[in-house]
């Protein structure tokens, strides 16, 4: 048998978690058969951090999130694990109610699309302050006060006035302000931003990123954004947590992720940016598509697509290895028993980076 | 492509290109506002905004759907905008073509992928019987990496990316001499792209094409792009060739724009600064489309 | 059945083609305003009462609810890039509408339909119930309910009205159905 190497983390002392995710699995019912779209995944989330988790579409970082909210489609479910956070286990909830006491008041979410998120037909200022009448108890004029106050802390300018318009009188960068506005107003402490500037230009985009990080100051919050975009993730993160078919595969400080990767996933996804791309020669890319959910995965997840796996990859999926206190990755290459794997170009050109830091 | 342009072939030419919206009665919206440029034959010539920056009408009116108001365009020296003849149009429709943004809209849900990627043909006649037009389906869909058999699939079957490989077969089976790329994968999955992009440019290298490459990705377009253009509010703002733009950027649009793209390096991306651009700052005076420097240009406010 | 075809052609049109959109919005809004019910009564009661002249009736109104229904559907997807690109590849009008258009609406067209038999036989029923539709020797709903008319004072034989009722649901309902059966069908997303 193989000995595993896993070295248990133990988190600084300095530092509390704020939400545990132990062992979640998550599954779905489709067209008759179940998908486990969530396949035993552990991850700590610090008080006060800024915690990115990336990885294409399928990976599973949308459903992960959702479930912390209780927001899982109606053919899905939490198979086994446990969400700890402020003492209870949120994968136990079953009531809508229990899930109640959570919403918005521990854990609010920002979407992508401000425009679905929005009520057409009401004004921006009276749903803001239905957050806040819900979430802070406030009434009538001192609800509005607060209003005003959210609408000033996110940006909006003239916020007496914008007050009384509706959301088809707002561009996208604004309304998405408004959203944010709502997820602030009930004063939360975890706040997940899901893909919340894909949809808005480069220079919007800069603004809500720069806005979020203000908020984020500003009220202590704790805050999770899932994205694609390595570069939002450049920006806004403390650590970032790389997500492939349903499991984590590598978590780290940002810059360990960025400059020191270990997995041949986060190679395989820094490697294809056309940002780090050299003029005149091909980009790389990743061969073949994400794994079937349906059915149970041997080994290694991205074996099949990685040019460079290993036999055992196929075989035993890798436990999490060390690389330093703070970063770790699921993947045999660093088994001190592993041949030595070459890296990409661009990874290469990272690793000197790394070096300098 | 480095090389002195000056020598190249023009392959298109905008001159003054203005194009308006009515709104409502009496109002007019300008989309585009007084836009000239060249794009050489060969090169990729890259169209950079924000959205309603005018980029995607420029496109549309070059391959004519929309109305030109005012202005003209010139493709390889023949007038082809306004009204033109059926010859003309009909040439038109074989030599320029278009890729478009979003793979779930493109293409025609109720039509097998053989009429999607013939339909051009079945329009231009240009093909001698019916083995022949297979043939040039099949071919058409091993160049962007797809098999032939798919022919007789229907789109819902197939992704995201497929879906944009069988729009660019479309637009292939033509044989056109100039591509407009309206955001060709900024609908797509970020692992995909990287596999798109290369598709386009290989197939530049082998059919000898010319693309325009509408986006709002300055990064993607420093990678792809030979010259850039930077268009603001239907004007364009600057013009020069790509690593000149992205290291000497004049206007301070394009500073604002580029200090404002994410990149992905945690360090330069923590200590970075955003720039702001305040269009009132700068208003005022007469505006001029100087050449700052060698095939630089910059619109100014003197 | 006619007032659909021509319905859909002169809906199609005027979607598509920008030109005449204005024109023939203001014809409908001048022919809307016309009561349906009223052109129908006046068209009965001038002309003997039979089928074929009920049939001529509802043709005549019924072709501009059609109209306007498919040319706000066509309005909705005529921007779609799919239509763009047939148009930058040279597809001539007319197959556009054929193509890429018609299927598309097929389903909705299909819904639409469904319901308008339904309510031919409601419009039926109505015209032959006060006396303009179809001479009494005919039978068919209408009379069957305008029989039942004078039962309804009599309590104890108020009963026969709901056989007249009943069937009139059931041809809707089933009409429904199938309508919807035959959208689901059309639409080749739902083929796995």
């Amino acid at each position: 048998m193989l000995q595993i190497l896993e070295i248990t983390f133990r988190g600084e002392a300095m530092e509390k978690f704020i939400l545990s995710a132990r062992d979640l699995v998550i599954k779905f019912r489709l067209r008759g058969k179940v998908l486990t779209a969530i396949r035993g995944v552990s991850l700590d989330i610090y008080e006060g951090e800024s915690l990115a988790i990336v990885g294409e579409s399928g990976s599973g970082k949308s459903v992960f999130t959702k479930s912390f909210m209780g927001l899982l489609d109606k053919n899905g479910w939490i198979d086994s694990g446990s969400i700890i956070y402020g003492g209870m286990d949120l994968a136990k909830f079953k009531e809508e109610r229990d899930w109640l006491k959570i919403r918005g008041k521990e854990i609010a979410m920002v979407f992508q699309e401000p425009m679905t998120a929005l009520n057409p037909l009401k004004t921006i200022g009276k749903q803001v302050k239905e957050a806040v009448e819900l979430h802070q108890g406030l009434r009538g004029k001192e609800a509005k006060e607060e209003v005003i106050k959210i609408l000033d802390d996110v940006g909006i300018r003239d916020p007496e006035r914008r007050y009384n318009q509706y959301p088809h009188e707002f561009s996208g960068g604004m309304r998405q302000r408004v959203v944010i506005a709502i997820a602030i107003a009930c004063r939360p402490k975890i706040l997940i931003c899901d893909e919340p500037t894909t949809a808005l230009d480069v220079t919007i985009q800069a603004q809500i990123l720069n806005l979020l990080k203000n908020l984020k100051e500003k009220y202590k919050l704790t805050t999770i954004y899932i994205t694609h975009d390595l570069g939002v993730v450049a920006n806004v993160a403390d650590r970032v947590a790389v997500m492939y078919a349903g499991d984590i595969i590598e978590i780290g400080k940002t810059e360990e992720i960025f400059y020191n990767g270990q997995h041949p996933y986060t190679w395989a996804l820094l490697s294809s940016l056309p940002q780090l791309g050299k003029k005149g020669e091909p980009l790389y890319t990743i061969q073949g598509t994400p794994p079937n959910l349906f059915q149970e995965i041997k080994g290694d997840a991205f074996a099949p697509r990685n040019p460079k796996a290993l036999e055992i990859d196929f075989i035993h999926s890798p436990p999490y290895f060390q690389v330093s206190p703070t970063h770790k990755a699921k993947t045999w290459l660093l088994d001190p028993r592993a041949p030595h794997v070459e890296p990409p170009e661009a990874i290469k050109k990272m690793r000197k980076r790394w070096k300098e830091i | 492509m480095e090389g002195d342009i000056m020598e190249r072939e023009v392959l298109l030419d905008v001159r003054n290109l203005t194009v308006q919206f009515p709104i409502g009665r009496r109002k007019k919206f300008t989309a585009v506002d007084n836009v000239s440029f060249q794009i050489y034959k060969g090169e990729t010539f890259a169209l950079v905004g924000e959205s309603g920056s005018g980029k995607t009408t420029i496109g549309r009116a070059i391959i004519r759907i929309n109305e030109v108001t005012s202005g003209e365009i010139y493709f390889e020296g023949k007038k082809i905008s306004g009204d033109i003849d059926k010859e003309l149009d009909r040439e038109i429709t074989k030599n320029i073509q278009m890729i478009f943004q979003d793979p779930m809209a493109s293409l025609n849900e109720r039509a097998k992928v053989d009429y999607i990627v013939s339909e051009g043909l079945y329009n231009l006649k240009n093909y001698s019987s019916e083995e022949e037009r297979k043939e040039r389906v099949a071919n058409a869909l091993l160049d962007v990496g797809l098999l032939p058999e798919f022919a007789s699939r229907f789109p819902h079957e197939f992704s995201g990316g497929q879906r944009q490989r069988i729009g660019i077969a479309r637009a292939l089976i033509m044989e056109p001499k100039f591509i407009i790329a309206d955001e060709p994968i900024s609908a797509l999955d970020v692992s995909i792209r990287a596999q798109v992009l290369n598709l386009l440019l290989e197939l530049q290298a082998k059919k000898g094409l010319t693309y325009l490459f509408i986006a709002h990705d300055l990064s993607i377009v420093r990678y792809i792009a030979d010259r850039v253009a930077v268009i603001h509010k239907g004007k364009i703002v600057e013009l020069a060739k790509t690593e000149e733009l992205f290291n000497n950027p004049l206007h301070p649009y394009t500073k604002a724009l580029l200090s404002a793209i994410p990149y992905p390096d945690p360090v330069k991306e923590k200590n970075k600064k955003i720039l702001v651009y305040e269009p009132k700052l700068y208003r005022g005076g007469k505006e001029e489309w100087v050449e700052v420097r060698d095939n630089h240009f910059v619109l100014i406010n003197r | 059945m006619w007032e659909a075809i021509i319905g859909i052609i002169v809906g199609a049109l005027w979607g598509y083609v920008r030109k005449l959109d204005r024109i023939i919005t203001e014809i409908y809004n001048v022919l809307n305003n016309i009561p349906t019910t009223i052109v129908l009564v006046l068209l009965t009661y001038i002309m003997k009462p039979s089928i074929g002249t009920m049939i001529f009736a509802m043709c005549i109104t019924g072709w501009l609810g059609m109209a306007r229904f498919v040319r706000n559907q066509i309005v909705i997807i005529r921007d779609r890039e799919y239509n763009l690109a047939s148009r930058c590849l040279g597809t001539p009008t007319r197959r556009i509408i054929t193509k890429n258009l018609l299927p598309y609406l097929v389903s909705v067209i299909m819904l639409r339909l469904a319901l308008a038999i339904p309510s031919a036989i409601g419009s039926e029923v109505f015209l032959t119930y006060i006396g303009l539709g179809l001479p009494v020797h005919i039978p068919s709903l209408g009379n069957l309910i305008n029989e039942g008319r004078l039962v309804m004072m009599n309590s104890t034989l108020r009963y026969q009205l709901i056989f007249p009722a009943i069937i009139l649901s059931l041809i809707t309902i089933s009409f429904y159905v199938i309508g919807n059966v035959f959208a689901d069908a059309a639409d080749p997303r739902n083929h796995i």
